[in-house]
């Protein structure tokens, strides 16, 4: 957190503080109307003995000059096709369990930007977003996550961004309504059929303030010269206990009482800082980089530091 | 540099002799665009532009936020097509002035002239001269500041037509 707010106070010193291409919250601003985005992300952290990675895929057009929609398909080795043995008493979340390399499913997205208040050398704008990812994965903490699809489920939230020459601050606030996931738990006695679980994943608010400087070019002369910009992100969310059924759906199912559930399950909130730098190659590819790290409270769902790579490129379509 | 200073003259010359093969013609526009913050965006303004049939070049300068299009000899403009180009980019115009041969337009009784399905009214009195004028646009899709010059009756527009307000420069 020290750390965090160092380069915060690094930032702010600057003259002339850049770009609100952050590499993992949204801006207010969208697509122009009629481009394609192409984007390549993905998240790593070190499990144990290995390395967890979620890498996706996104497709993004601007429909008009004020809505875009983003399409993503997302793959892991993230998700086993059970839950561990013994939900939710023991091995939740299972660490160091290896899971092959699969497609997880797909995550929609779309961002309509309702303010828009330009100015020579600033904006300030405002857009609204719905999301919702369609994922068959099993996922061990109640935390949900739509965007890298350890849930199924639909989201909702709000951005305002504000962009004043090489400086730009943007907050969300959204909201994520998971869906229950039913699926097999194995038995410990490995002669006994698999245990049918029903989880109920946490609601959950979810939070980012972002802040972004452009280090270079100190002045623009043309298309050619490389961009680098500087990022601090700090992102949380706040989630409800999970509600898990054992033997769901046979006649000797039952609740199992929430105080009994590891920390895992449990409701619980967090900000992690992320620090990050960019790179936008001919004014056009961009190659993102940042690292986060736990500042206030923590999230089960993964480790620190989670490493996030992405790589983005907008091509336009010419009529004539 | 250099090349930057050959593809000035190149335009420039296109401007010049552009104007003199089509005389009544829109010739180029310097299109001032707010909200712009990043070389990136600026591509996505110059991009969207040069989806117009009747946009020649484009030339983008990245430190005043300045647009500048240079038109095809003999197309039909459409300046409401230029400023929706940058609101389709995600921007909004901060000014938009035109470049206009009025060599052979005839100026009405009223300060308006037409070109193509374009009805111009003049705001301001100033005297027009023959040659290339400078024409700033205003009202609300051309201009972020309020027109300092207003008209209490505007000539009337068919169907096809578009009014666009302007004040004559030098």
């Amino acid at each position: 957190m020290k750390q965090a707010f160092c380069i915060l106070a690094l930032l702010c010193a600057f003259p002339l503080p850049a770009q609100e291409l952050f590499p993992l919250s949204e801006p207010a601003s969208n697509l122009p109307k009629g481009a394609l985005g192409i984007r390549l992300f993905s998240e790593s952290y070190k499990e144990v003995n290995q390395w967890r990675n979620m890498t996706a895929l996104r497709m993004m057009y601007g429909l008009t000059p004020r809505l875009s929609v983003y399409l993503t398909g997302i793959a892991s080795n993230h998700h086993g096709k059970k839950m561990p043995v013994e939900f939710p008493f023991h091995n939740t979340p299972e660490r160091g369990a290896y899971y092959p390399y699969k497609f997880n499913g797909a995550h929609l997205y779309g961002k309509y930007r309702f303010i828009s208040l330009d100015r020579q050398n600033s904006h300030f704008r405002m857009a609204a977003y719905a999301e919702g990812t369609y994922v068959q994965t099993t996922h061990h903490e109640t935390e949900p996550d739509l965007e890298m699809g350890d849930n199924k489920g639909i989201g909702a939230g709000l951005i305002t961004t504000y962009l004043w020459r090489k400086f730009a601050v943007s907050l969300t606030a959204g909201a994520i309504l998971p869906a229950k996931y039913e699926g097999l738990s194995p038995d410990p006695i490995e002669s006994l059929p698999d245990v049918p679980v029903r989880v109920r994943y946490g609601k959950a608010l979810t939070y980012s303030l972002s802040f972004g400087y452009l280090l270079l070019p100190r002045k623009y002369e043309s298309y050619d010269q490389t961009n680098v910009n500087l990022y601090l992100e700090l992102h949380g969310k706040a989630f409800q206990a999970a509600r898990v059924d054992i033997f769901a759906g046979l006649p000797n199912e039952y609740f199992l009482a929430q105080a009994r559930y590891p920390s895992a399950l449990q409701k619980g909130y967090y900000i992690d800082v992320s620090p990050g730098v960019q790179f936008i190659v001919k004014s056009n590819l961009r190659i993102d980089f940042s690292a986060t790290f736990s500042s206030m409270g923590i999230s089960y769902a993964r480790l620190y530091p989670v490493y996030t790579i992405g790589i983005q490129r907008y091509f336009f379509f010419h009529k004539k | 540099m250099k090349t930057r200073l050959l593809r000035n003259f190149v335009l420039f010359l296109l401007l010049i002799f552009g104007g003199l093969r089509a005389p009544a013609q829109i010739l180029s526009a310097s299109v001032g665009i707010n909200g712009l913050t990043c070389s990136q965006c600026s591509r996505s303004v110059e991009m969207q532009w040069r989806k117009l049939p009747f946009v020649q070049e484009v030339e983008m300068n990245l430190e005043h936020t300045l647009g500048t299009l240079i038109f095809r000899s003999g197309s039909k403009v459409d300046l409401n097509a230029v400023a929706g180009a940058v609101r389709d980019a995600g921007f909004s115009v901060r000014s938009l002035e035109a470049k206009i041969d009025m060599e052979e337009i005839q100026v009405q009784d009223d300060r308006s002239f037409r070109i193509d399905n374009g009805v111009y009214v003049i705001l301001n009195d100033a005297p027009l001269p023959k040659g290339i004028v400078s024409f700033l646009f205003t009202g609300k899709k051309f201009s972020a500041k309020k027109a300092a010059y207003h008209r209490s009756s505007l000539p009337k527009v068919r169907g096809n037509q578009v009014l666009y307000q302007v004040i004559a420069g030098s």
